[in-house]
């Protein structure tokens, strides 16, 4: 009997998220070591700052539509809501071009500019029933148009005297980024969130069975407006960091992130049919794309030969992740 | 009259459950041929046999003189045996002739193009057959009820069809629809179409049918005309069912009257009422389709209703969402587990405490160890059988995904408990733990409202009956004076004239 539920609980394991982890390490070294051979530059402390910085914007951005496919949801409006809230940021200490702006309150209305998007979401898809598809694709189109309108037409450029900028260009010892605490942090929030709270296990509840979440006495609208604005507001810090980077607030920052921060779900474990996620995944799947878009840079592949590569890739795991686990459950089933 | 269809010795055996034992039915060249049972009696499975969509184990069938053998429904519709469903199978965006047509075309261009003109004209032919006037170019969406079923005969006629079989044609139709209904059958009657007519409302036979036959527990009772039939004697031959299973002893003391719903009324419930007391089993009795699923999904907030007044202890109470229903500790386990009972994808753990999360929580936080210690108790105690208390509830059997159902409202700590067809599709042994389980609650003082369209189950399990019939309470019984015969009355509406009858008998 206990070599039996030992059994089932291996076979478990290989259809579970933790297996496709696994199998995403073993892949990232993979990369690492041929990057190594094919380009002299990989390896090196400059290149290893950018990677791990722009892993932390993908991770986090990851985290948010985690956040959003556990509740059974979608986000097209991610890419956008990083981009609007780096700008309102950004404009908040441009002011009148004088750059006197507070900081602190800049950082306050980015992420607020998340939390309101994610509450508009969250009450058309919730209360008025929209799927989540056409509604966040509403919303990317409506602050694809504020992103330009908001600031006259152009981007926001701070000058070099603000402070803002530190907030995502310190280097620990002179090295480490400090995106990279932030992303661990905040990591650790969420996985204390999801996991241990009540609202948190909500999420997953309702995104296994909404029906059943509800005749078990759940509050779906609720608990569902609460999902969206936590995936927005992660998404308002993603853009926040991305607009401190970069010290201006652009209108192609962060824009297609939905897709790459899916991709770094998905890859890392996380369920499109709502439920399951974990958050370990995305920092493995955040990993994973930024090398492999750091290693095709390095070797001068052309930006959109990138995608093509991404996308192709992208439908390659999933469908490998899909039977993988079909023959798991088959076999747990028996 | 010379015989059409001719089905001998018919055998299904499915895995655990006889669905057929040597049924023997016999259709006749332009006769309406009613074919009545119980839910479960087998009427649905022997037209499926005869459709081909079983293939019956054993058992002859003949057809207009030659064996009948076909292995799926439009083929059988091809040779001449059409059936319309209960549920409507129509695009709702195409038009009438599409509809009718589809998949039947009449093709121009070498079969490139559809002929639309031909098409028209057929439709308006074979209207003119059955004497029934449609715009063809309607769109199916904006039509009524009863049009869309004439849609769907139609359809089922463009074929020539020998054999027409209705199953449950009136239950969603007004009178007056009813009326069209009936003037259609017997126009096709009379053009020699033979017609199989399933349905509950026997009160309605006497306009339209032939001829009788009863199934009971997969079994043919009998065939007769229906002239020399009373409505007694059709329900005499549907119940009776054996009592095979046993039903555990109760001993639950019945306290006062915990749940009262008062004048229920929604788009399917007409002023319907009920109360339920502590330690009591309420068992709820009535045909599918009766709006008992209705009633008790409004009680728990579930469905939206026009007006109606619940009470808790005498108390009024206020349920909008099932969110509100369950702080009230009122419980509902849904009739189908898998839509909307369980989180399949989740394990028996995270199914068990989801309900009631909030009393393992301090400040949003919730605590995992005590939240184990409960999990393991109820899981232990029902008997849950399961590798783990991780495993995904959909791996589980039908028993014991009901058991981890129960077991989510045992934690919440409910003190009414609605429990819809608790038994549907789970095995004997498991049944009779949910029956103990069931009088182990009633024992504690908790009132429960079983709905069960099994007959034998409801008089076995409860105190006291209410049958519903079309969306009304159409009787209310005590334990001790119900039976089956009475139940079946009342739950086809014809309670008031079988009283009538027996009073007359007895003057005589």
């Amino acid at each position: 009997m206990a070599a039996e539920k030992a059994k089932k609980k291996k076979i478990e394991n290989r259809g579970s998220a933790k297996g496709q982890q696994i199998t995403m390490i073993c892949v990232i070294i993979a990369i690492c070591i041929l990057w190594s051979i094919l380009s002299p530059f990989f390896l090196t402390v400059d290149n290893f700052v950018t990677v791990i910085h722009t892993m932390c914007v993908t991770t986090i951005a990851g985290y948010a539509m985690t956040v959003c496919l556990i509740n059974g949801g979608v986000d097209l409006s991610l890419g956008y809501t990083i981009c609007f809230s780096g700008i309102t940021t950004a404009m908040v200490i441009y002011g009148d071009g004088s750059n006197n702006g507070s900081v602190p309150l800049a950082i306050f209305v980015g992420l607020m500019t998340g939390v309101i998007v994610g509450a508009i979401n969250g009450v058309v898809v919730a209360k008025f029933g929209l799927p989540p598809y056409l509604s966040t694709l509403a919303m990317q189109m409506i602050l694809k148009g504020l992103a330009y309108l908001l600031p006259g037409l152009g981007p926001v450029y701070l000058s070099q005297k603000t402070n803002f900028r530190f907030i995502a260009q310190t280097r620990i010892g002179g090295v480490l980024p400090i995106t990279f605490i932030y992303v661990v942090v905040i990591g650790l929030i969420m996985w204390f969130f999801l996991r241990k709270t009540v609202l948190g296990r909500r999420f997953f509840a309702i995104g296994s069975n909404g029906e059943a979440a509800r005749l078990s006495g759940i509050n779906l609208a609720n608990t569902r407006i609460c999902a969206y604005i936590i995936t927005s507001l992660l998404a308002s810090v993603a853009g926040v960091l991305q607009a401190a980077r970069i010290n201006a607030g652009t209108q192609t920052t962060g824009v297609g992130m939905e897709g790459d921060a899916t991709v770094a779900a998905v890859i890392g474990g996380t369920s499109m049919a709502g439920g399951h996620g974990t958050l370990l995944g995305c920092v493995i799947g955040g990993l994973f794309m930024t090398l492999l878009k750091n290693g095709m840079n390095l070797l001068n592949i052309n930006a959109n030969w990138q995608f093509v590569l991404i996308g192709i890739f992208l439908v390659i795991s999933v469908v490998i992740d899909k039977i993988r686990r079909d023959a798991a459950m088959n076999k747990l089933a028996e | 009259m010379s015989v059409l269809l001719k089905m001998e010795k018919i055998n299904k055996l499915f895995p655990g459950v006889r669905a057929l034992t040597d049924v023997d039915f016999e259709v006749n060249k332009g006769e309406v041929h009613a074919l009545i049972g119980e839910n479960g009696a087998g009427k649905s499975t022997l037209m499926k046999c005869l459709t081909g969509v079983y293939k019956a184990d054993s058992g002859s069938i003949t057809f207009d003189g030659e064996p009948w053998n076909v292995s799926n429904p439009k083929e059988a519709t091809d040779k001449g045996i059409s059936i319309v469903h209960q549920e409507f199978n129509l695009m709702p965006a195409l038009t009438v002739r599409e509809n009718i047509f589809i998949g039947r075309e009449p093709r121009k261009l070498n079969g490139l193009l559809i002929d639309d003109k031909k098409m028209r004209e057929q439709c308006l032919e074979l209207m003119e057959r059955v004497e029934f006037n449609l715009d063809p170019d309607a769109e199916v969406e904006y039509l009524s009820t009863a049009h869309c079923q004439m849609v769907e005969i139609l359809r089922a006629l463009l074929t020539d069809v020998k054999l027409l079989v209705l199953d449950e044609p009136t239950s969603s139709l007004t009178a007056d629809e009813t009326e069209l209904l009936f003037k259609t059958i017997r126009t096709l009657r009379d053009r020699g179409v033979s017609i199989i007519y399933i349905s509950h409302r026997l009160d309605e036979f006497e306009h339209i049918v032939d001829r009788v036959t009863v199934l009971r527990d997969g079994h043919t009772v009998g065939t007769e005309d229906y002239k020399k039939l009373g409505l007694n004697d059709m329900i005499k031959m549907m119940v009776g069912r054996e009592i095979t299973e046993q039903y555990p002893e109760r001993h639950a003391k019945v306290g006062d009257v915990v749940l009262e719903a008062k004048n229920f009324v929604s788009p399917k419930l007409h002023d319907v009422s009920l109360n339920v007391r502590a330690g009591e089993v309420l068992g709820m009795s009535g045909l599918v389709g009766a709006g008992r699923t209705e009633f008790a999904r409004a009680i728990f907030g579930a469905d939206p209703i026009n007006s109606g007044e619940l009470y808790l202890r005498g108390e009024k109470v206020h349920v909008k969402a099932p969110a509100d229903a369950v702080k009230l500790g009122i419980a509902y386990l849904s009739e189908d587990r898998k839509r909307d009972g369980l989180m399949l994808n989740q394990g028996v753990d995270f199914n068990t405490y989801i309900a009631n999360l909030q009393a393992y929580s301090k400040f949003g936080v919730v605590n995992d160890k005590a939240i184990n210690e409960t999990v393991a108790s109820f899981v232990d105690k029902l008997s849950v059988k399961t590798p783990n208390y991780q495993q995904w509830t959909q791996f589980l059997s039908g028993g014991n995904q009901q058991k981890v159902l129960v077991a989510r409202w045992l934690c919440k700590k409910s003190d009414v408990i609605i429990f819809d067809e608790p038994t549907r599709g789970i095995d004997v042994g498991s049944k009779y733990e949910i029956y103990k389980l069931i009088n182990e609650l009633a024992e504690q003082g908790v009132a429960i409202i079983m709905i069960s369209s099994e007959m034998p189950e409801v008089l076995g399990m409860s105190d006291r009956i209410m049958v519903m019939y079309e969306g009304r309470v159409t009787g209310e019984i005590g334990i001790s004076e119900a039976n089956q015969e009475v139940l079946m009355h009342m739950a086809s509406n014809t309670y008031e004239r079988y009283k009538q009858e027996l009073i007359e008998q007895e003057e005589k």
